[in-house]
């Protein structure tokens, strides 16, 4: 208890120190503010959800305002987390550094506008705890490791008729990194809620998520065209390959060498996009559907075998209510991932020769004056058991069941717009497809439960 | 009151000026302020300056005094309550001195959208206090200045159709200093929160 409170201490004095050295003014934020010279709120709700304007100024390639001569920002975690039980049932530690402060990640953003149609953003992330295990195998975390992260570039054009007021068409393409990283609301996965979350959780039965549920990020080159007409209806078709030969930039960092490491997919694999959106008084809504089909080899060394076709469709929808001083936004997922898997039936390395896979997610905030929020979420995922391909690190050595439910519950003060202070909750309310006694030997899925405080800078 | 009649005066004389300029505005600059104004301005304003959401004032029909004096004030950053730090200064530096005053002749230009019916007993309300003021309280009518209509005049600014929102907003910055407007803030000193929103209710209405 007393080391909780340490941490308490130390979390509030970073605080402290952060927002006495962050200049006041719109100049403190990060590079898109430095170059349209607006503040935060003009784009985010909290960063990083975006507000209509914000969705705005990212379909015309991030162009609006002047081009900085060095486009740079940076973020930075500092945060500790208060896990329910940090060892698995044979006592073997599975969540380090419990309780005490981790500066989790930082990162380098090159961000802005290049030409008056071509924008984007490149992010290249420090982890300072990526992995490691000490001479007895516990986990440490101490492990560092640096990459890119996600990035989006892309070129645009508005088309407005002779005597229109606004413009009727936006248009781009982009090149990016990461399914749905160049999509602008934020019931789609890649900016989806939590932002943000414990650098160590219970690993014991890592439940499986779609493959567009940031399972391919900063493994895949993205090429893709959009059209958002009248504020209204928004398309877009992209297709994404694996990051590899005059791609591999895009996945820099990451480990290609080992089985299980990247994704390899074959050839162009389709993603479409169709969102529509209404805007009235502080009000917006969309509603809208999204999904991939990719081909994957069963092994990331052999591109010569046969692959899984992995076929992905989503439903989402956002609500906004954006006012001074209450905000009130809301977000809605659903993610159906239909798997025929018969390259890797053939090599038994599943199961089953086809599988799905379902995940559910909800989430509400309310801001006031932009400062202080609360959210609430729900998540939940079902689907197939398969043993074989979802392989077990259980301590008991079950298989892992893709059935997991849970609740995240969040507080955030904001002392400025670049700063976050959040205290985030996370509990289980079914793991690994039982709601109790999961791993057979007494552990129950509120053991895995979290709090987490965390302090986020932006500049 | 003096003060008034000689802000109007001056304003009336600005405005003669400024139209005469206008007049010898190449053309090419009028389209280059048209494109600002559909292409970067509309993503908050609205289309021709029909604003959709109450954070953004509505530009339609502004009188072009105002818009171009408002417009100088958030780019020379002398505009100072919260929203013009955090949405305009940045925008309106980004805009060259010589599209001021086409794009405020532009938004002048532009047809307003009808106002809002809002609840008939504020509305009223509001009515009585734009029209009358309140003398026992030293405060004056608002129609003495932005026009029995609400259309606002010269340098005074049209309130008809805004959001109501929006004028409350202003009229608490105004309030506590945070928004330099020499001749409302004598005015507004004494008003309360119920007559703001019942003012703002019927100048939606307009």
């Amino acid at each position: 208890m007393a080391t909780h409170r340490l941490s308490l201490l130390w979390l509030m004095a970073a605080a402290g120190i952060l927002s006495i050295t962050s200049p006041q003014s719109a100049h403190a934020v990060p590079s898109y503010a430095r170059q349209t010279g607006q503040n935060c709120i003009a784009c985010h709700v909290s960063f990083p959800e975006l507000t209509p304007y914000g969705r705005y100024f990212k379909l015309t390639g991030y162009t609006i305002g002047k081009r900085q001569a060095l486009p740079f920002a940076a973020m930075a975690q500092v945060g500790t987390t208060w896990s329910q039980s940090a060892h698995d049932s044979t006592g073997v530690l599975q969540i380090p550094r419990d309780g005490g402060v981790v500066f989790s990640a930082a990162s380098l953003f090159l961000a802005g506008k290049a030409t008056d149609n071509i924008g984007g953003f490149a992010q290249w992330t420090f982890n300072n705890f990526q992995g490691g295990t000490d001479a007895s195998g516990n986990p440490t975390g101490g492990t560092s490791h640096s990459q890119l992260d996600n990035l989006d570039v892309r070129m645009v054009g508005k088309y407005a008729a002779p005597d229109a007021k606004e413009p009727g068409l936006i248009y781009g393409v982009t090149l990016h990194n990461n399914p749905t990283v160049q999509d602008v609301w934020n019931s789609t996965p890649a900016f989806g809620f939590p932002f943000t979350g414990p650098p160590f959780t219970f690993q014991d039965s890592q439940t499986p998520a779609a493959l567009i549920d940031n399972s391919l990020g900063q493994q895949v080159a993205g090429l893709g065209g959009y059209l958002f007409w009248n504020k209204t209806v928004y398309g877009e078709v992209s297709f994404y390959r694996t990051a590899d030969g005059a791609f591999s930039f895009l996945r820099a960092g990451q480990d290609t060498a080992s089985a299980g490491g990247v994704s390899r997919l074959n050839g162009y694999n389709p993603y479409w996009r169709l969102a529509l959106n209404h805007e009235w008084g502080p009000h917006s809504v969309m509603v809208g559907t999204f999904g991939m089909r990719a081909d994957k080899y069963p092994s990331n060394l052999d591109p010569t075998t046969p692959t899984d076709r992995y076929t992905d469709t989503a439903l989402d929808a956002q609500y906004q209510y954006i006012t001074d001083p209450h905000t009130l936004t809301a977000q809605l997922t659903y993610i159906h991932e239909k798997q025929d898997l018969n390259a890797s039936f053939a090599q038994g390395l599943s199961t089953n020769a086809s599988n799905t896979l379902n995940t559910y997610k909800a989430k509400g905030t309310y801001y006031y004056q932009r400062k202080y929020g609360a959210t609430a979420a729900v998540f939940q995922t079902t689907g197939s058991v398969d043993p074989t391909l979802y392989a077990s690190v259980d301590a008991a050595g079950n298989p892992i069941f893709p059935e997991q439910r849970g609740y995240i519950l969040q507080l955030d003060y904001l002392p400025m717009q670049n700063v976050r202070l959040m205290l985030q909750y996370t509990g289980f309310l079914k793991y690994n497809g039982a709601t109790s006694n999961y791993d057979g030997l007494g552990r129950n899925p509120r053991d895995n439960n979290q709090l987490f405080l965390n302090v986020w800078l932006a500049f | 009151m003096n003060r008034n009649i000689a802000a109007i005066i001056g304003a009336t004389l600005a405005w003669g000026v400024s139209a005469t300029q206008a007049a010898e505005a190449p053309d090419a600059i009028n389209k280059a302020a048209a494109k600002v104004a559909v292409e970067l301005c509309s993503s908050c304003h609205g289309p021709g300056g029909n604003s959709i959401s109450p954070t953004f004032p509505k530009l339609a029909g502004q009188q072009k005094l105002y818009t171009a004096a408002q417009l100088r004030a958030l780019k020379n950053k002398t505009r100072g309550d919260p929203e013009a730090h955090d949405y305009m200064w940045g925008i309106a530096g980004t805009i060259d001195d010589t599209l001021i005053e086409p794009l405020a002749e532009y938004y002048a230009s532009q047809p307003p959208a009808p106002g809002k019916p809002g609840d008939p007993k504020l509305v009223a309300e509001g009515k009585r206090f734009y029209e009358n003021g309140d003398s026992a309280r030293h405060i004056q009518a608002c129609a003495t200045c932005h026009a029995a209509d609400a259309q606002g005049q010269a340098i005074f600014p049209r309130l008809a159709g805004q959001h109501a929102a929006y004028i409350v907003r202003q009229l608490q910055v105004i309030q506590n200093n945070l928004r330099k407007a020499p001749v409302m803030h004598g005015i507004v000193t004494e008003l309360k929160p119920d007559e703001m929103k019942a003012l703002a209710e019927f100048l939606q209405s307009k």
